[in-house]
């Protein structure tokens, strides 16, 4: 229990780093009259326009002291305490475009887990049955064609994978929606051919990893053991060598949990679903800062969740490992 | 084939597919196990002997392939011609074995107890209930206590010597007939070892079953086997029952062997040395194999591979000398004794050099939320001892006791808690790393693994003269140069060993290596932390001669850390017994071995198996409880207490003070406080 | 001397070249040890596959360090008061020796090989884009691009992870513990994020100061150089973890220790004792990285944040030609040919990856 509250308090200065950096990106890097021009278009931009732009949007406040204020407005009047410490409240604030960041969020996180959570699982499953079907036959031609090819498949952009996929599978056989999202049962279709992309674009990495993961445990001395006491091959692979494999495998896995949350950029641009994914990359095409910083910081608070939870998860699935 | 053999191999040849062609580990090996006997197979690393067990139970490696024409009979059935599901059947259940690795051949990720019912159900299919009961019933006969709460508990929660019941407990799951010990307590401490020996020699008698026990410990053999086979180079070159074979050895390999292994009675004498390394075995060799290290080969035995000769019913030898047919004449092998004996003056007469005055090693442990220092590991903690003047002290203690940490602070490797270090007058403790690093040349350190001792990056003269440039301010190539050569050739290296890389060389030469290193800078004192014990047997008779010859022309001052008693009592003038971070016993070397006072001491003493004991050993130390605690948390009072067969209601309140029981010997118990 | 043209030194031209003859001299110092030739031996011993990886590696380097010469040509009208006395346009060596290439342009799309008599007898064996570039020119330029990501990158992040790695590592103690926050914090960010907030802060920062770049090549290879200058300082934390555990393992080792015993200094430890023995961590790592970083290119162009649009690159070839998908007739050269070059780079770039990592360290598990 202390060492989880340790853990949870050594995520506090990290969340800190985060947010000022993040802050010295977004506000001392380039100021709010900077952003104003951007938005406004870089020329004939009259300074009124400029005061104007940033007093909607709140950006017209000192960085970190308000001498204008008084008492203790002197630091809470400021942008570093509005629009950077505000975020530990997860209190996002109004986007540059004008609409409530947070409610957005609460809103596109789902369709983003529908494509995130199968990708994952079925995934998983995936690369770890053609990992074992190629330890089961290591050093046969089996193995040597699925290792080539995990290489190939590694070696492919995921932007191919997509934009084949669509034109393959979407457009020449027109089996499934190109894109879309319908937030149900029905929407199943347009939710199966990213999903299949997903899982393949990460197949050739993913199933290799976990092949040198298992080789490494098959040449330990308990597998010798196991095999020692009469057990059948498959009895040693499945029982003795995945359970000691899938340590690393799932506190690999668990760091990936909470950002599952943030979606596929590029899945859910591609496919037009309307979850958190594409909302950052419209915001990055739009040059909404409050939106990405909003982002930013909400992706480094769920993978600090994903390392407080893969520390929790090692002393459950690990004996050698207790709380202590 | 004779009904009472168990199992018979005939022409076993085992090897390896390598880059450099097949590499015949094994070469045309016969031997029989009979029914309730233990056969033990001895050699060095290399021989074949543990790719022989695995290729009788087909656990061979990917690249590992059995030679047509081998066979191996198990009770008439030769199981390579077994398919493997029938040989499933076999392995783990007729066939039991265990292996060398305790440590790691158990699964860390289920509770022994899982383990254990998993071998129980794959031989004899039974309710859980059924296997549960026969589960706790196998680990009481290997000698677990409280065998039913044990069964929960994880592989890394438990003792070496644990582990090791546990493996022996899972291998008798099978109710096999034949159990394979591949080096069974290598890995252990002694007085673990000599716990499990017992543990096997018992359970051979309870379950009547026949041991092949892979060694290569003389003494361990003499304790357990009824018979013996000696390897070299993947071949037998001698086969004997147990009485012939200490009684006569036969083969020049075994002769010279038995010969190497340290003792205090060779204490006068050079150890025996084996010149030369193994022939390579990926040619075709036609023939014998250990001609070229043989004293007495002669021309036959480099024409022909010797016959087996058949000395008497219970003793073969694969060897020219014993060939009738052949008149090779056995030659005198002169066995050098040295003029100067190792002892030269009395403790009396030397000056002390070092002096270690309640020297302590504490490690922090952090615990709690800002990680504060809570508690210490107490791994050194108030050691006393005086080196002298050209002489070797030895620290002898299991593992885990703390003498590396001892000799690793003495060079201020590690930070020091408390105490004095005492050279002539200076107080090296005292001293700044900075105004210490001006004394570090008279202390240097020979390290236990030839492996990790050396920057595989670095060439060999570079590795050696590190220490020179360092302390140098101007370098002087022509003085390098002479340095080097005169050093390779006191420790024996080839001249051309400068310019390669410690990969090239073997373990052996390497502790060369590190000893040329140590001598670079002159010092006066060498801390070798067990310098032989990752070596050969007769490696490490190389070795030791080298440090007693070295000792002998630099009047060097040692202090030698090791576990192994016979090693020490070779070539120790004083002996310290270490017991978790303090010296429980100290004294002259004869003195202590002949009459040790501390129960640890007799403990320590009585669990090695040595060739001279008579057969049947009684531990005459009954130890109450097994597992060496931890220096994290030592029992109160007297830390041996727990394990101690004398033990008084005070040895759990009070440390005994240090008692001189005469003037060369001192003890830390309260059996001889009055 | 009165040269045609003038020699032009865009940034990442020198830093490719520099890199490039740090490796010509690694090179030549491995060729005197021993130990490294005979791992380099390794890499390529009965490996037909490595050698041919190796071979088109070679190429794709060759061809980004011919396309890293850039020059401008004399304008014939010339007139030594002219300021514009040489041509805006830079051109690069490569330009020269592919040379009708780059020049022979159509109106618009044309399909490979055609021979459709509005094209002006051309041949085209990618065929054309849409405003009529030949995509095969296109797609050959892109390489340096690619390249040069994958390099200069590297080049930026390894200070970084070598310097602060070997530190914690080594030093443990306060160090240990303010470099580990640094990277744990940094790791924590969303990469594509980040990145993306990096590059649209300097993008507004290039535009804000459009004067200091006055040329457009120019001010597109700064926006490269500081993509590349990014990646590095966002990409070096993996490999700064790898090398803090592996300095922690080394300084525990008994040559560690008989150094310490003869009185060897901490740094010389450093430079002597862990340095070299690392390098083949680095090695592994660097050459693992290379094919990622190009796969990224094309992503974060995607994305907007990647290199600028005048830029060639296989990511803004992706980026324009995915559209042209739903065209009828479908235009798919241009999007094949990005693909298959880009496919081609990435496979040798991991065939070779892998023996390199074989030869040096088979035990070193693969990091994802």
């Amino acid at each position: 229990m202390l060492y989880i509250v340790r853990r949870i308090a050594y995520a506090i200065p990290i969340l800190i780093g985060v947010n000022l950096i993040t802050f010295a990106l977004f506000f001392m890097v380039n100021s709010p009259d900077d952003m104003a021009r951007v938005h406004l278009g870089n020329k004939y931009v009259t300074e009124q326009e400029i005061d104007n732009w940033k007093e909607e949007r709140g950006y017209n406040e000192p960085p970190f002291y308000n001498s204008q204020s008084i008492g203790i407005e002197r630091y809470t009047h400021t942008l570093f305490f509005e629009k950077s410490l505000s975020l530990f409240a997860f209190e996002f604030g109004i986007s540059d475009g004008g609409r409530n960041i947070g409610s957005d969020i609460k809103q596109r996180m789902f369709p983003s887990l529908a494509i995130a959570i199968p990708i994952l699982l079925i995934g998983l499953l995936a690369d770890i049955t053609v990992a074992m079907l190629m330890v089961f036959f290591r050093g046969s031609y089996v193995d040597t064609v699925g290792v080539i090819s995990c290489v190939v498949l590694m070696s492919i952009s995921a932007l191919f994978y997509i934009i084949s996929g669509q034109f393959l599978i979407g457009k020449v056989l027109q089996l499934v929606p190109i894109s879309g999202y319908y937030d149900s049962w029905l929407g199943l279709k347009f939710v199966i051919l990213p999903v299949i992309v997903g899982i393949l674009s990460g197949i050739g990495s993913g199933a290799r990893w976990y092949r040198t993961l298992f080789l490494e445990e098959i040449n330990k001395d308990y597998v010798r053991t196991a095999r020692a006491k009469g057990l059948s091959e498959i009895a040693v692979l499945y029982k003795h060598v995945l359970k000691n494999a899938l340590i690393p495998i799932l506190t690999g896995i668990v760091v990936l949990i909470p950002t599952l949350f943030m979606g596929s950029l590029l899945l859910e641009s591609f496919f037009s679903i309307p979850g958190l994914g594409s909302y950052t990359i419209d915001a990055i095409h739009q040059q909404d800062f409050a939106i990405v910083r909003s982002m930013v910081f909400l992706g480094s608070v769920l993978y600090i969740l994903g390392l407080v939870l893969t520390d929790i998860v090692y002393t459950v699935v690990d004996p050698r490992i207790r709380l202590s | 084939m004779d009904e009472n053999n168990l199992l018979e191999i005939k022409s076993l040849s085992v090897g390896f597919l390598t880059h450099s062609g097949f590499l015949e580990a094994v070469h045309d090996i016969h031997f029989t196990i009979p029914q309730g006997k233990t056969v033990a197979v001895i050699g060095e690393s290399g021989c074949g002997k543990s790719l022989t067990a695995h290729a009788i139970l087909q656990l061979l490696s990917a690249t590992c392939r059995i030679v047509r024409g081998s066979h191996i009979y198990w009770k008439e059935q030769d199981l390579l011609t077994l398919p493997e599901l029938g040989m499933r059947k076999i392995r783990g259940g007729e066939l039991g074995i265990i292996f060398q690795e305790p440590m790691t051949s158990l699964n860390p990720v289920y509770t022994i107890g899982e383990q254990l019912k998993e071998a129980i159900q794959q031989h004899k299919p039974c309710s859980r209930k059924q296997s549960h009961i026969e589960a706790i019933a196998l680990l009481n006969a290997v000698g677990f206590p409280e065998p039913a709460l044990q069964l929960i508990r994880y592989p890394h929660e438990l003792s070496g010597g644990m582990k090791q019941r546990v493996m022996i407990a899972m291998a008798l799951a099978g109710e096999p007939d034949l159990l394979i010990a591949d080096e069974p307590t290598t890995a252990l401490d002694m007085t673990t070892q000599a716990q499990v020996l017992t543990l096997l020699q018992s359970i051979q008698r309870a379950f009547k079953m026949s041991i092949l026990l892979i060694t290569h410990d003389f003494g361990i053999a003499q304790q357990l086997a009824d018979h013996v086979i000696v390897m070299y180079a993947g071949q037998i070159v001698e086969s004997s029952s147990i009485d012939h074979f200490f009684e006569k050895p036969l083969h020049p390999y075994t002769q010279q062997l038995l010969n190497a292994v340290p003792g205090i009675e060779k204490r006068h004498h050079r150890l025996a040395v084996i010149p030369g390394v193994v022939l390579p075995l990926t040619e075709k060799i036609t023939h014998c194999r250990f001609a070229a290290r043989c004293p007495h080969a002669d021309k036959i035995c480099w024409e022909k591979e010797p016959q087996w000769n058949l000395l008497d019913q219970n003793q073969r030898v694969k060897c020219h000398l014993y060939d009738k047919h052949y008149p090779v004449k056995k030659k005198v092998i002169e066995v050098s004794f040295n003029s100067a004996s190792l002892i030269t003056k009395s403790a009396a007469d030397a000056k002390s050099l070092l002096t270690i005055s309640n020297l302590k090693i504490h490690f922090p442990v952090r615990q709690g939320l800002l990680k504060r220092k809570r508690s210490f590991v107490k791994a050194v903690d108030g050691v006393n001892l005086t080196l002298y003047e050209g002489r070797t002290l030895a620290i002898v203690g299991e593992s885990g006791c703390g003498k590396t940490t001892l000799a690793k602070g003495i060079l201020r490797l590690l930070p020091i808690s408390g105490g004095g270090i005492h050279l002539n007058d200076q107080d090296l403790a005292q001293l700044s790393l900075r105004r210490f690093r001006h004394y570090r040349q008279q202390l240097q350190i020979i390290f236990q693994d030839p492996y990790s001792a050396f920057n595989p990056r670095l060439r060999v003269s570079d590795i050696i003269l590190e220490g020179v440039r360092t302390l140098q301010k101007k370098r002087n190539l022509f003085q390098e140069e002479s340095l080097l050569q005169s050093l390779l050739e006191q420790v024996g290296l080839p001249q051309d060993s400068a310019d390669r890389y410690p990969h090239e060389f073997s373990g052996g030469q390497r502790q060369r290596i590190g000893i040329a290193r140590a001598l670079a800078v002159s010092p006066r004192i060498l801390l070798c932390d067990e310098p032989t014990s990752a070596l050969d047997v007769s490696i490490q008779a190389q070795i030791l001669n080298l440090l007693v010859d070295l000792q002998k022309e630099r009047n060097l001052t040692y202090l030698f850390i090791s576990h192994n008693i016979s090693v020490v009592s070779y070539l120790a003038h004083e002996i310290a017994v270490m017991y978790l971070g303090r010296i429980v016993e100290y004294g002259d070397a004869k003195t202590l071995l002949e009459s040790p006072k501390h129960p640890y001491t007799q403990l320590l003493l009585s669990a090695v198996p040595t060739i001279k004991k008579p057969k049947e050993i009684v531990i005459p130390v009954k130890i109450n409880h097994t597992d060496l605690p931890s220096a994290a948390n030592p029992p109160q009072g007297c830390h041996f207490h727990p394990r101690c067969p004398f033990v008084m209601e005070r040895c759990k309140q009070e440390y005994p003070g240090m008692v001189a029981l005469n003037p060369s010997q001192k003890v830390a118990c309260h059996l001889y406080e009055n | 001397m009165n040269l045609s043209f003038k020699f032009v030194i865009l940034p990442t031209d020198a830093l490719l070249w520099l890199v490039f003859l740090i490796i010509m001299g690694f090179v030549l110092f491995a060729r005197g040890k021993m130990q490294l030739a005979a791992h380099w031996y390794q890499v390529f011993h009965r490996r037909p596959l490595t050698i041919i990886a190796a071979a088109l590696l070679g190429v794709f380097l060759s061809i980004s360090l011919l396309d890293s010469i850039h020059y401008r040509v004399m304008l014939p009208q010339n007139n030594n008061s002219d300021p514009n006395f040489y041509d805006a346009h830079i051109s690069s060596v490569f330009d020269k020796i592919v040379s009708p290439l780059g020049t022979q342009t159509e109106k618009t799309y044309s399909s490979p090989l055609s021979s459709d008599p509005d094209l002006k007898n051309h041949y085209h064996i990618l065929g054309t884009d849409k405003i009529g570039q030949d995509v095969f020119y296109v797609s050959l330029k892109s390489i340096r691009t690619g390249i040069v990501i994958g390099i200069l990158t590297t080049l930026v992040m390894l200070p970084f992870a070598l310097f602060l790695g070997l530190i914690a590592g080594y030093f443990q103690g306060l160090a240990d513990d303010i470099i580990q926050y640094i990277y744990t914090t940094l790791s924590s960010i969303p990469g594509v994020l980040l990145i993306a907030a990096s590059v649209l802060s300097m993008h507004i920062f290039i535009e804000k100061n459009p004067l200091a770049f006055p040329n457009i090549a120019e001010r597109a290879d700064l926006r490269l150089l500081s993509l590349c200058v990014i990646l590095g300082i966002t990409s070096w934390t993996t490999l700064c973890r790898l090398l803090r555990a592996e300095a922690l393992k080394l300084r525990e080792m008994d040559y560690v220790q008989a150094a310490l015993s003869v009185g060897v200094r901490k740094t010389r430890i450093i430079f002597r004792h862990i340095l070299p023995n690392v390098m083949h961590i680095i090695m592994i790592v660097i050459v693992l990285d290379f094919s990622s970083l190009v796969l990224a290119e094309a992503v974060l162009s995607y994305v907007g944040v990647g290199v600028a649009a005048e830029t060639f690159s296989w990511g803004n070839m992706i980026n324009s030609a995915r559209l042209e998908l739903a065209r009828e007739p479908v235009v798919w050269w241009p999007l094949t040919a990005a693909f298959l070059l880009m496919f081609i780079l990435v496979l040798s770039a991991n065939i070779f990856a892998d023996a390199v990592r074989d030869a040096f360290d088979p035990r070193l598990r693969k990091r994802r």
